[in-house]
């Protein structure tokens, strides 16, 4: 890497504890967020490192998409915008199928309230859906 | 002596880039997985049972019945209340054909239930909330949005049923195994808006809410 390649990486800790304070993130979903940046398109990444570690406002757009528009107008958190703007990007023709859809709301259902049969069937595939952590260097950096 | 300690450095220098290289490619190959795979459990395409055609076809009759000439031409002279009432009288309607008993009906601001949010289901109280805002405006099209919405909720509440009590009459084996996989782990609009609609409870209610609805007249002609 020469001195001009800029680093995509960002410290994992201030970043879960932002999305925890700011946004009341479950670690489940922090982790949710850190693998959807670490898949991110290579400018989707570098505008996110640029806005995170230095505030920089990110220009990305996709047929007349902005992120900005996304965090102002539509009401999302700055990374939800993000991994948004990146799946617009990556698949436009589902993701502008999915933009205007409506948003309703649900909650997680604790594995105590399933039915027995289901609670043994979650308990037994539940290792498969858990992500893991992030690897993180000397620094407490992960690298996009 | 000498070439045994520079050969035992070589040894020592490959076993290093050995070890890097394993755990190189042990993240590369998780990033990977993770990027194609997204845990796909979560994203499964189950199809409607027998019993939600049935349900579906109900839903539409009584739509046809509840607005014969379509939105705009029922709602036109009717006040805000009016409209709420109307709302409350099809979700009464609509709980013997999903063979449910939702008896509380919440409406609130789009300051309270949140901007974008059409409406939710509480399983803590078995109630649906709806954003009173969209029912406000006499706007036909803002009424198609929450007569959507109050399937795609009931929809949510069957899904929810169907997991947590024996012998209710919807949701096969194979629904109530996806829809317990992924209500275990779902993922809130607020973290991953598009995720979030691709997950299979949404999907599905999606999918249920729109079939119900795709020959409602919004306007008049």
């Amino acid at each position: 890497m020469d001195n001009n390649t800029m680093r995509i990486a960002v410290n994992y800790n201030k970043l879960s504890k932002r999305l925890k304070d700011d946004y009341h993130y479950t670690t489940g979903e922090v982790l949710h967020t850190v693998w959807g940046l670490i898949g991110c398109k290579p400018e989707v990444k570098e505008a996110f490192v640029k806005w995170f570690n230095d505030g920089i406002e990110p220009r990305l757009i996709i047929e007349g998409v902005t992120w900005s528009q996304l965090v102002n107008e539509r009401g999302l958190n700055p990374y939800n915008a993000f991994l948004t703007i990146n799946f617009l990007m990556k698949d436009p023709s589902t993701g502008f199928a999915l933009l205007p859809r409506n948003i309703g709301r649900m909650e997680s259902v604790r594995v105590d309230e399933l039915r027995p049969d289901l609670k043994k069937y979650v308990e037994e595939h539940r290792k498969e859906h858990e992500l893991p952590e992030p690897p993180v260097d000397d620094n407490g950096d992960i690298s996009l | 002596m000498i070439i045994e300690t520079v050969l035992g450095g070589l040894l020592l220098y490959a076993a290093i880039e050995g070890g890097l290289a394993v755990i190189q490619w042990g993240y590369s190959a998780s990033k990977r997985y993770f990027t194609k795979h997204k845990y796909p459990e979560l994203f499964q395409d189950v199809q409607l049972s027998d019993k939600d055609k049935e349900m579906i076809e109900k839903c539409r009759e009584l739509l046809k019945e509840t607005f014969p000439e379509g939105i705009e031409a029922r709602i036109k002279d009717m006040s805000a209340d009016e409209r709420m009432a109307l709302i409350r009288e099809l979700i009464e309607k609509c709980n013997a054909i999903y063979d449910l008993d939702i008896t509380k009906i919440n409406f609130m601001s789009a300051y309270e239930i949140g901007g974008a949010t059409c409406g939710c289901y509480q399983s803590k109280d078995n109630s649906i909330t709806l954003n009173i805002d969209l029912i406000s405006f006499s706007d036909p099209t803002a009424m198609g949005i929450i007569i959507n919405t109050i399937f795609h909720e009931m929809r949510h509440a069957q899904q929810y049923r169907a997991i947590t009590t024996e012998g209710y009459s919807f949701g096969t084996d194979e629904q109530a195994k996806a829809w317990a996989i992924n209500f275990s782990h779902y993922i809130r609009a607020e973290v991953d808006m598009m995720l979030y609609q691709l997950q299979t409870v949404e999907a599905d209610a999606n999918r249920v809410a729109d079939e119900i609805t795709k020959e409602l007249k919004i306007k008049e002609e």
